[in-house]
């Protein structure tokens, strides 16, 4: 259809333009023709005005001839004179400009005629000279000079006719010609004209037909987006539909009371639990102020609380209750509750209605209670221990310093004694005294390891930090053992890393856990047996591990050796020897450092082996910086 | 010319022990069984080092070693606490005096002397 008009359109422009063409053409042509009739016409007037003049110039050679021949006088000769010489040249002339044969035939016979009466005047003249005016006259009288002039006047006449009608054919052709032209101007502009106005018509036509055919498009999508927002719409519907649904079996699932209103506050949805709570039903409550439903009371003043929902839709804003408020059901009967109020806005920010939540808190209330009161039961308790622990703490240094101070007779007067600083004693006596001393130290040892582990439990304990020397350190304290190693013919292994670095401990805390351990794999590894120290740096700290093959620890006891005062039974150890709190207090006194220890026994008669890390950068910090000149 | 020793010991047999111990280790040793008893000797006897028990009777040996610093001429006296108080307090508790030493209760009888006269030279 859009094609068809266009070629039509098309089509319309050439056939004008061709027409514009073929127009111009023919216009050209006509006016060609015009102007050559115009030129023709032109033409014949000159030959007929110069016919004309040709016989006027006759007429005044005969009227001058004529003149002269009467008076003599030479003056009626000048007219003669003047036509004479120009005569030929005119005949000649008029030859050139004939173009028609007819007439050009009659110049032919006339041309005789003319130089004949030219002959006939020039001997008329010659004898009036010669004043024989009798042969004059009497040529004249024969009359042939007159029927010459006749014959040439004939000749005249008929080629100035002939001349007259095709002036008169050319002049009827160019009229012709313009009448045409007029016509042909006329028709070629109504056509145009026309031609113009249906293009204009037929663009119009495809104009319109385009804007149709765009607004048939934009309506087509317009159909089809609606359509689409049609099924969405559904879609969504069908989605909200389904959330609902979810909503309210939510809403009624939940274990906490839900009541809604709309913005004046008429109750709207209450779930099963509302409905159980406040003892009405959605079907009777749906619509009634929500205060009727929700009847609320505060618990010790027993006025009416106010209202939540009230708040939230005043205030836009969400809204709980105060503590110990009392719901009052239809029934009358009362529970504590628990509740909070949010409003519901829509995208404007407009309070559309209220969403109560509640719940019975009864049990909890209850619960509240007696947590409340194990609470503070354990706060008593809490600060009973405390106290017992600083008593416990207090206890341990007064008897540390009341078991201290006799100690320090019996040991110091025993050393004494011993070292026989004021006289000698016997045998007898120097070993009774031995006994005495040994015991005392023993004593000492056990007082000094308890409270430091009560110093450790109860935070006591500082780190008094240096950079030890850890392979030195090490070394030395294998070697204040030598003695005892040697005493039992135990082999010692000592794999002291050599690039073991040195850490930041606490020097005294650090030689007692090495010694405890070395002591203990001395002590429990039966003679002949072997024992050994391996230190090595392992990331960020040195872990020390002191083996033995001796009596190794049962599975069931590992747990007790940390108990404190458990001894493995050994046939090698004597009552006497070690308190059974070195272990406990090493585990204490490296955990203090940062670091751990482990133990393990492949079981009873396996050997054991204690290993234990400590960090090289100490995080502990330098406490004790009292002058302590040693005891 | 000895050296003298003041020891303040509210306990006689340990008195008695550190006072033989230094008497044989060639000291001359007065003696004080109270704190008050001891800042009378003390600026009495102007002794070389005084060795101070911490639980006395009457006061604590600190605040008796506090007592002969504002005193002139028991001020430059270095002060040894032999004491068998030795929870972290007791520590604490004399950090801040001045040329004060420590030394843990039981003594060790065979290095005691020797430890007082390298803390006085």
């Amino acid at each position: 259809m859009k094609n068809i008009q266009k070629i039509f359109i098309s089509i319309a422009g050439v056939v004008i333009l061709i027409l514009v063409v073929v127009v111009s053409v023919i216009s050209l042509g006509v006016f060609r023709q015009i102007e050559e009739s115009a030129a023709i016409r032109k033409h014949n007037f000159i030959v007929i005005n110069d016919t004309a003049d040709l016989l006027s110039e006759l007429k005044d050679a005969e009227t001058g001839e004529r003149g002269f021949l009467l008076t003599n006088n030479k003056a009626y000769l000048e007219p003669y004179l003047a036509v004479i010489g120009i005569i030929p040249e005119h005949v000649a002339e008029l030859r050139r400009l004939i173009l028609i044969s007819a007439a050009k035939k009659h110049l032919d016979a006339a041309v005789p005629l003319i130089d004949a009466k030219m002959a006939e005047l020039a001997q008329v003249i010659v004898m009036r000279r010669n004043n024989d005016t009798a042969s004059a006259l009497e040529l004249i009288e024969s009359g042939k000079g007159k029927l010459l002039m006749d014959s040439i006047r004939v000749e005249m006449k008929d080629l100035n006719q002939i001349e007259q009608d095709a002036l008169a054919k050319s002049d009827s052709e160019l009229q012709k010609g313009l009448h045409f032209l007029f016509f042909l101007i006329i028709t070629a502009s109504l056509f145009m004209l026309l031609s113009a106005l249906s293009l204009v018509y037929f663009i119009y036509r495809e104009k319109q037909q385009q804007i149709k055919e765009i607004i048939h498009a934009q309506t087509q999508h317009l159909l089809v987006i609606q359509e689409e927002t049609n099924k969405q719409l559904k879609q969504v519907n069908t989605t909200l539909q389904i959330s609902e649904e979810k909503y309210a079996v939510t809403l009624g699932s939940i274990g906490d009371a839900v009541l809604a209103t709309d913005g004046q506050g008429h109750v709207t949805y209450l779930n099963a639990v509302a409905e159980q709570l406040t003892g009405w039903t959605i079907a009777l409550a749906s619509g009634r102020p929500a205060d009727e439903i929700f009847r609320i009371i505060n618990e010790e003043t027993r006025q009416p609380s106010i209202s939540p929902i009230k708040e939230t839709l005043a205030h836009g804003t969400i809204q709980s209750l105060a503590n110990h408020t009392i719901l009052i059901a239809r029934s009358g009967s009362e529970c504590a509750i628990a509740d909070s109020c949010a409003p519901i806005h829509n995208r404007e920010g407009q309070v559309l209605g209220a969403v109560l939540v509640f719940r019975d808190v009864t049990e909890r209330m209850k619960i509240d209670k007696c947590l409340k009161k194990a609470y503070e039961d354990l706060n008593i308790q809490s600060i009973e221990l405390k106290r017992a622990a600083q008593a416990k703490s207090d206890f341990l240094g007064n008897m540390s310093h009341e078991l201290r101070t006799p100690l320090n007779s019996i040991n110091g007067f025993s050393e004494v004694l011993y070292d026989e600083t004021f006289g000698p004693l016997n045998n007898k006596q120097k070993i009774y005294i031995n006994n005495i001393l040994t015991s005392g130290q023993h004593l000492l040892l056990l007082i000094n390891q308890i409270l430091d582990l009560s110093k450790v439990e109860s935070g006591k304990m500082n780190l008094s930090l240096s950079s030890l020397p850890m392979k030195n350190l090490l070394n030395d304290i294998s070697l204040l053992l030598a003695d005892t190693v040697n005493k039992k013919n135990l082999k010692m292994q000592l794999e002291i890393d050599v690039n073991l670095p040195d850490i930041e401990a606490d020097e005294l805390k650090v030689k007692e856990i090495v010694y405890n351990l070395l002591s203990n794999a001395v002590k429990f590894t039966p003679e002949g047996g072997k024992i050994g120290m391996r230190a090595e740096k392992t990331g960020s700290e040195i872990e020390v591990t002191v083996w033995d093959t001796g009596v190794g620890i049962a599975v069931e006891n590992m747990e007790k050796i940390f108990e404190g005062f458990f001894r493995v039974d050994t046939p090698f150890s004597r009552v006497t020897e070690g308190t059974g709190l070195g272990l406990p207090l090493s585990k204490k006194l490296v955990e203090l450092h940062g670091g751990k220890l482990f133990v393990e026994s492949m079981g009873l008669n396996k050997g054991t082996s204690v290993k234990f890390t400590l960090p090289v950068i100490s995080a502990g910090v330098v406490l004790n910086e009292t002058k302590n000149i040693g005891s | 010319m000895k050296q003298k020793i003041l020891v303040v010991d509210d306990n006689k047999n340990n008195l008695m022990l550190e006072k033989d111990i230094l008497e044989a280790a060639g000291f001359e040793v007065c003696e004080a069984e109270d704190a008050s008893t001891g800042i009378a000797v003390a600026r009495k006897e102007k002794p070389d080092v005084i060795l101070m028990d911490v639980r006395l009777p009457d006061m604590r040996g600190t605040e008796a070693a506090r007592i002969l610093r504002r005193d002139k001429e028991t001020r430059d006296i270095p002060i040894i606490f032999v004491t068998a108080s030795v929870m972290a307090e007791n520590e604490k508790e004399i950090k801040d005096i001045p040329n004060t030493g420590f030394l843990g209760k039981p003594i060790n009888t065979r290095t005691f002397a020797k430890k007082i006269s390298e803390f006085i030279k």
